[in-house]
């Protein structure tokens, strides 16, 4: 009798479709962003939570890992 | 360039984690009462208040909110504002965040006893409560994006795109699953009713596994891990990938608990694909963590923090993987409604949750009082007993929930059911709830022994409530990094990011709910289902209000053996009228869905009196206060007009007859009780629950039934 549901909802089909497809596409632009991303970013994002709670201990903050760093405190 | 100087606020986080450590303790307890109960059953010293209905939505409420729950807060406070550079957006919010959870978590512990329920599980507290905790709630968002907002560092790391999504599918998932009418100030009834109030359940249901112990934790994994390792995580780029896709496939997932019931076929179709799926990011979140060690296993040998967490993962492994397996329809007919799925829980409760929550309190809390942990040894022993405890309690389980299974389905060579009496098959797996007990007691030693050892090391440091640091302000400035498609852009922008998290968890909730509920004018209704009499009303709510859905279920599912057992499977047609759903989620007793007629209410008089005076030897607990409580039909006009506001057919001005209708069914029954010889009187409870257990599934037995589109 559960099938009765399905016919009687116009193009029910779709609604798999068009969600499977919304899905895919934004899995596939995050991969292509994966893919062109700079890898000094992901160095720098990596280390995030390692960096100091405070710099006043340190005294050259690291400010983006694996970029030259040329801001001073 | 500029130090701002700030300070970070210990207090708030001290304040969570003496919560998380004290209602461990309660929920843990509790816990252990309840499986002590299920071999012993007097252990409810006939009180109320003590038994296994009431209390094992407390335990089940205390270890997921408060214990938990304060652990999330407890790891947030800490992590957001050293991640962000700045101290927590508003102090007020933060207090007004941390008494206002206790105080949700205090009412829960004083009406959850008192049998005020809405019955739907994880989300049984009733309405006045829900409002508290939608406006807690929103303290709780607005103190973290407030923080957010203001923070010095440009880049949000995937820690706080996982406490986003959190905060942002938890109020959605409070918000639907709680729309309810009240009927006085402690009883509502749900505005969805049957197959659609069980969809929108269990959508929470699931959901709230995934976004309240799942995603949170995994923003702790992703804080902590790294800290305890003092190494970074694995890749982050699969941190990227796996956050996307486990907000975007978790919420579809949740008909996986409504598998061969009366749901749309499609619609559990669809869950049992995206659990599958679902694998994918759930193991992409554990490789990441187990690979954060490599190269550094020889520090978990010595680091008891990193012991915890190494089982923590492991744990979250298996169970993401047992959950989707559990969502195969053949090996869901086998483990639903068995201890099989009390063992998957616990593997996630009591290895994931609760092992990350002990690695991270024995991290922070040395960390907080600037000293060392006061015993590594204890620590190591915590570890120990803690695994062995798991170890006992899942192999019980799953060996109980098998058992259970396949006594279930057994069939002679006659093709009658070798075990047609279902005590036998309850009683064959008593002596796995002695060992599940002693698994669950190992655990609670090793969290007393932790609890001594956190006490010594805040003694022996000092504690410092705001945490003086320093920070360069955040400036505007190019981003040093080479353009590209701009997920970052998303990263410095959290609204954005908010918004389309909420977008992506709303696509397969909303997919999931139009159709069944546009369908709702269409729902096969069956001419003979009629709504329930004014007592069986009241008698239902007393089975609401003792949890009798706890142990029994009401859904008797396609299978031969369930229809050889329990007689006709149910059909969605049946629960119309259904408001709150009972469907249940476990067989500890019987199903119930056709019990209506199946003995005399003279035998459920005796029954709900001493249940082993009926079936020898039963673990249900007795139920004499019904006995003696008076009914109170003080509100039944009121029910009748709440329940016709949400689509009950009840003609109009029914209400005031309503009274008339009732009082005339108890004599009708207290009569016949007293032919049999029971001291029945009219006024009591036992009366009305008698009208109600009578009445289940009985509407489609009438003669001429005929489905009407």
């Amino acid at each position: 009798m559960f099938k009765d549901y399905l016919q009687s909802i116009e193009g029910v089909e779709f609604y798999a479709i068009i969600s499977m497809l919304i899905f895919i596409s934004f899995f596939i632009v995050i991969i292509l962003w994966l893919i062109k991303v700079d890898k000094h970013y992901i160095k720098k994002m990596k280390e995030l939570p390692l960096e100091p709670d405070s710099y006043q201990a340190v005294l050259k903050p690291k400010e983006f890992s694996g970029k030259k760093n040329e801001s001073k405190i | 360039m500029e130090l701002e100087k700030f300070s970070y606020d210990n207090g708030i986080v001290r304040k969570f984690a003496f919560a998380t450590v004290l209602w461990g303790v309660v929920g843990m307890l509790v816990g252990l009462l309840i499986a002590t109960q299920l071999f012993a059953p007097a252990l409810n010293f006939n009180i109320p208040f003590l038994t296994f209905g009431r209390i094992r939505p407390l335990h089940t409420n205390a270890v997921i909110f408060a214990f938990v729950g304060n652990a999330i807060f407890m790891g947030i406070y800490y992590s957001l504002q050293r991640l962000c550079k700045a101290r927590m957006f508003s102090d007020l919010f933060s207090n007004i965040h941390f008494w206002g959870w206790q105080l949700i978590i205090v009412s829960a512990a004083i009406t959850l006893p008192l049998g005020i329920t809405t019955s739907k599980e994880y989300a049984e507290l009733e309405w006045p409560i829900d409002i508290v905790i939608a406006l807690v709630w929103i303290a709780f968002g607005i103190n973290m994006f407030g923080t957010i907002l203001k923070r010095r560092e440009k880049h949000m790391y995937v820690a706080i795109w996982f406490y986003i999504a959190t905060w942002v599918t938890v109020t959605v998932l409070h918000v639907v699953n709680s729309i309810e009418i009240p009927v006085s100030f402690l009883k509502s009834y749900p505005i969805y009713a049957g197959v659609q109030d069980a969809l929108v359940q269990w959508w929470y249901g699931h959901n709230a596994v995934a976004f309240f112990l799942t995603t949170p934790f995994l923003g702790l994994m992703y804080y902590y891990l790294p800290k305890a390792a003092n190494r970074p995580v694995y890749s982050y780029k699969l941190s990227i990938v796996h956050f996307w896709t486990l907000i975007f496939i978790y919420i579809w997932a949740g008909p996986h608990h409504l598998l061969y019931s009366a749901l749309p076929d499609w619609v559990q179709s669809l869950g049992t694909v995206f659990s599958i799926m679902l694998i994918a990011p759930s193991w992409g979140g554990m490789i990441n963590g187990l690979l954060t060690l490599r190269g550094a296993w020889d520090r978990v040998r010595e680091n008891p923090v990193l012991k915890f967490m190494v089982v923590a993962v492991t744990a979250y492994g298996m169970a993401t993987f047992e959950g989707p397996m559990l969502s195969l329809k053949n090996v869901n007919a086998i483990a639903h409604f068995t201890d099989w799925i009390i063992s998957h829980v616990h593997i996630g409760a009591l290895g994931w949750n609760g092992f990350l929550t002990f690695g991270i309190l024995y991290w922070l809390i040395p960390k907080l009082w600037k000293t060392g942990l006061y015993s590594k040894k204890l620590a190591n022993f915590h570890f120990w007993i803690g695994t062995l405890g798991i170890v006992f309690y899942a192999s019980s389980m799953y060996w109980s929930g098998i058992t259970q299974s396949l006594m279930w389905k057994q069939f002679t060579p006659l093709g009658v059911l070798q075990y047609p009496n279902f005590l036998e098959t309850v009683l064959q797996i008593i002596p796995m709830y002695i060992i599940r007990m002693i698994g669950g007691s190992l655990y609670f030693v090793g969290t007393i022994v932790m609890v001594y050892n956190l006490i010594k090391t805040a003694r022996q440091g000092s504690f410092q409530k705001d945490e003086a640091a320093e920070a360069p302000a955040l400036i505007k400035i190019d981003d040093p990094f080479k353009k590209g498609i701009r997920h970052r852009w998303l990263e410095g922008k959290p609204i954005y990011f908010l918004f389309l998290a909420l977008v992506a968890i709303l696509i397969g909730g909303i997919i999931e709910f139009v159709p069944t509920f546009l369908i709702k004018s269409n729902i096969p209704t069956i001419a003979s289902v009629k709504p329930y009499t004014p007592l069986e009303l009241q008698g239902r709510d007393i089975y609401i209000r003792e949890a009798c859905n706890s142990c029994h279920s009401q859904l008797v599912r396609p299978f031969r053996s369930e229809t050889e057992r329990y007689g006709e499977y149910s059909k969605a047609g049946e629960y119309v009228y259904d408001h709150p759903f009972l469907w249940g989620s476990k067989r500890t007793g019987p199903d119930l869905h056709r019990v209506g007629g199946k003995y005399p209410n003279f035998w459920h008089y005796l029954h709900m009196e001493n249940p082993g005076s009926m079936s020898p030897g039963s673990i249900m607990p007795s139920y004499p206060w019904l006995l003696t409580n008076d009914l109170d039909v003080s509100n039944t006009s009121k029910k009748i007009n709440v329940m016709r506001s949400i689509g009950v057919p009840y003609p109009d001005g029914y209400e005031e007859f309503a009274i008339q209708d009732l009082h005339a069914q108890a004599e009708e029954i207290t009569l016949d009780l007293q032919k049999s010889g029971a001291p029945a009187e009219a006024n009591k409870e036992i009366i009305a629950l008698i009208a109600y257990l009578q009445r289940l599934g009985r509407d489609i037995k009438a003669k001429n039934y005929s489905t009407n589109k």
